[in-house]
């Protein structure tokens, strides 16, 4: 289970999340909704090792307190962030940028096998994997994303806004891949704007604003709260 | 015919060392974003280090190289660790100021060891061979060979092995490459130590068929840095064929154009390439 609390994390002097709680069972896809610049990148980033959270904040996983770890002990604890933007590396080919993600994996055999089954989630991918990863479209681009964070085989998968920018045809795509991936297990903690089609897919939900968590909820419930609806359905 | 016949190879054994050096230099700033002035002093101490192993100790030249390449190496992991790691964080203008005072450091501990005087090295090739009838110093062929699987070692490594992959992807985006376990740290202690150890192959190459002395790495590294810009910053294909393309230019220039401003030519095309092709003639990927 990854249990956060009484997460804080500051720009300089400026808080972007403040105490901020909340935790991803086993087996569960949770989304964390938020408007722009709502604090749901920070959230990620502190969780993943990649900006340092304030003293008295408390990142749980797997037995093991993260906010003292460096990023790569946190990929070897089973967690894997696909991050905001895709960061591919764009003049790698493809495969490359997928074999990357099992990095810290040295057995030839298992990447092989992990690779097999990106591509068996996104065919698309099987016929670019020489072509550099810059070439693709965004929505191949953030399949490929999806794939280099999931050849780590994490036990949890973070994904921040893996829709955004993308036709909605993709958009349904993507998010089926993620729904996909839960299923085998992979717990989910995936950040969205898209709220509908998240909660669609999601078990439980956060909603975030201003830094802070304001609302959270089964993600049935949450689909139906009147401030939800307003704020990110246009109900 | 002769004398073009010659002056393309001068420009090839001159580029076999631009490049080298250049390389290193593209390198470490496409994964570090560092401009290691001090690249041509590395290039200088692998030269010293190649002419007092082979002359004052006696050892086999190509024994010698290797011993350069590998005690350059390990300084220039020390450099970044001790040095340039320190300042990841801060203003990209404190680690430019620190490749300055290495620069001049650098400088002054050969001068120190060795001298002013300028040094010469023994090369086990010092006969003349015939080249399609062109009168050709052996040592020079066997630079050009010895550069050329430098660089091929190199491409190799970069882009068929894993560890060679780590080092692209940080350049291309460090934060990925933290998220998929690599450390970046590894990665830059990694780097500064291949691009010491081509600075050394190169000074190692040169100095039986050039002169040693402090300052030698100077005009090597103002080159390098045109190079680099010419080839587009990061680029590793830009400062290979960067490196033979200005040496050609120089040599080619030199003898046709004007020996007096040989050195000046650099700066024309480096003029040249800002006014037309700011980002470089070949585009920054590492
Ligand atoms: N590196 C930074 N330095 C200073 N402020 C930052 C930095 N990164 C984010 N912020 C600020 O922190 C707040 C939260 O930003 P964050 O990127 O976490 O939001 P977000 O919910 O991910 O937004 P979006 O939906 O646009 O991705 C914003 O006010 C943002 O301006
Ligand atoms: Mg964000």
């Amino acid at each position: 289970m990854l249990k956060v609390s009484a997460l804080t994390v500051s720009y300089g002097s400026f808080q972007a999340v403040r105490e901020v709680s909340f935790e991803v069972r086993p087996g569960e896809l949770v989304v964390l909704l938020g408007a722009n610049g709502a604090g749901k990148t920070t959230i990620f980033r502190a969780v993943s090792g990649l900006t340092p959270a304030d003293r008295g904040s408390r990142i749980e996983w797997a037995g093991q307190e993260l906010s003292s770890l460096s990023p790569r002990a946190i990929v070897d604890s089973g967690l894997s962030h696909c991050p905001e933007g895709r960061k591919l590396f764009p003049e790698l080919s493809v495969g490359t940028n997928l074999r990357l993600g099992a990095y810290r994996c040295h057995d030839k055999a298992e990447i092989q096998r992990r690779l097999a089954r990106v591509l068996e989630l996104f065919p698309p991918l099987s016929g670019r994997m020489n072509d550099p990863a810059g070439a693709l479209s965004g929505g191949q681009q953030q399949m490929v994303s999806v794939g280099r964070a999931l050849m780590a085989e994490p036990k949890i998968l973070l994904l921040d806004e893996p829709s955004v920018s993308l036709a909605p045809k993709v958009v349904a795509q993507v998010l089926e891949a993620v729904a996909a991936i839960n299923r085998t297990g992979t717990m989910v903690l995936l950040s969205e704007q898209n709220a509908y089609a998240a909660l669609e897919i999601a078990h439980r939900g956060y909603v975030l604003e201003g830094g802070r968590l304001v609302l959270h909820g089964p993600a049935a419930e949450l689909m139906q709260h009147d401030e939800v609806r307003r704020a990110y359905m246009g109900a | 015919m002769e004398l073009f016949a010659q002056q393309i190879l001068n420009g090839l054994v001159t580029g076999s060392v631009y490049s080298l050096v250049a390389l290193g230099l593209t390198l470490i700033y496409g994964t570090m974003n560092v401009p290691n002035f001090a690249h041509g002093q590395l290039f200088m101490f692998g030269a010293y280090l190649s002419y007092a192993l082979v002359m004052r100790a006696g050892v086999h030249y190509w024994i010698a190289m290797a011993i350069a390449v590998v005690t350059l190496a390990i300084a220039g992991a020390v450099l970044e660790r001790s040095v340039f790691r320190p300042l990841r964080h801060a203003p990209p203008l404190n680690s430019m100021i620190a490749a300055l005072g290495v620069m001049l450091l650098l400088e002054a501990v050969a001068q120190n060891i060795w001298g002013p005087e300028f040094r010469h090295t023994d090369t086990p090739y010092g006969g003349i061979v015939s080249l399609f009838g062109l009168p050709v110093a052996a040592h020079r062929l066997i630079l050009l060979g010895a550069a050329a699987a430098s660089m091929m070692a190199l491409l190799v490594f970069l882009t068929r092995t894993t560890a060679g992959a780590a080092i692209r992807a940080t350049a291309q985006n460090p934060e990925a490459a933290l998220l998929v376990g690599i450390d970046t740290g590894r990665v830059a202690m990694a780097t500064f130590a291949i691009s010491a150890a081509l600075a050394a192959v190169a000074g190692a190459l040169i100095a039986p068929i050039s002169l040693v002395y402090p300052a030698m790495g100077t005009v090597v590294t103002l080159k390098a840095f045109v190079i680099v810009v010419l080839g587009g910053m990061g680029s590793v294909t830009g400062a290979l064929i960067g490196g033979y393309l200005l040496a050609l230019a120089e040599s080619l220039g030199g003898t046709y154009v004007s020996a007096t401003y040989q050195d000046l030519i650099a700066f024309v095309v480096l003029a040249l390439v800002f006014t037309f092709r700011p980002a470089g003639l070949f585009k920054a990927a590492v």
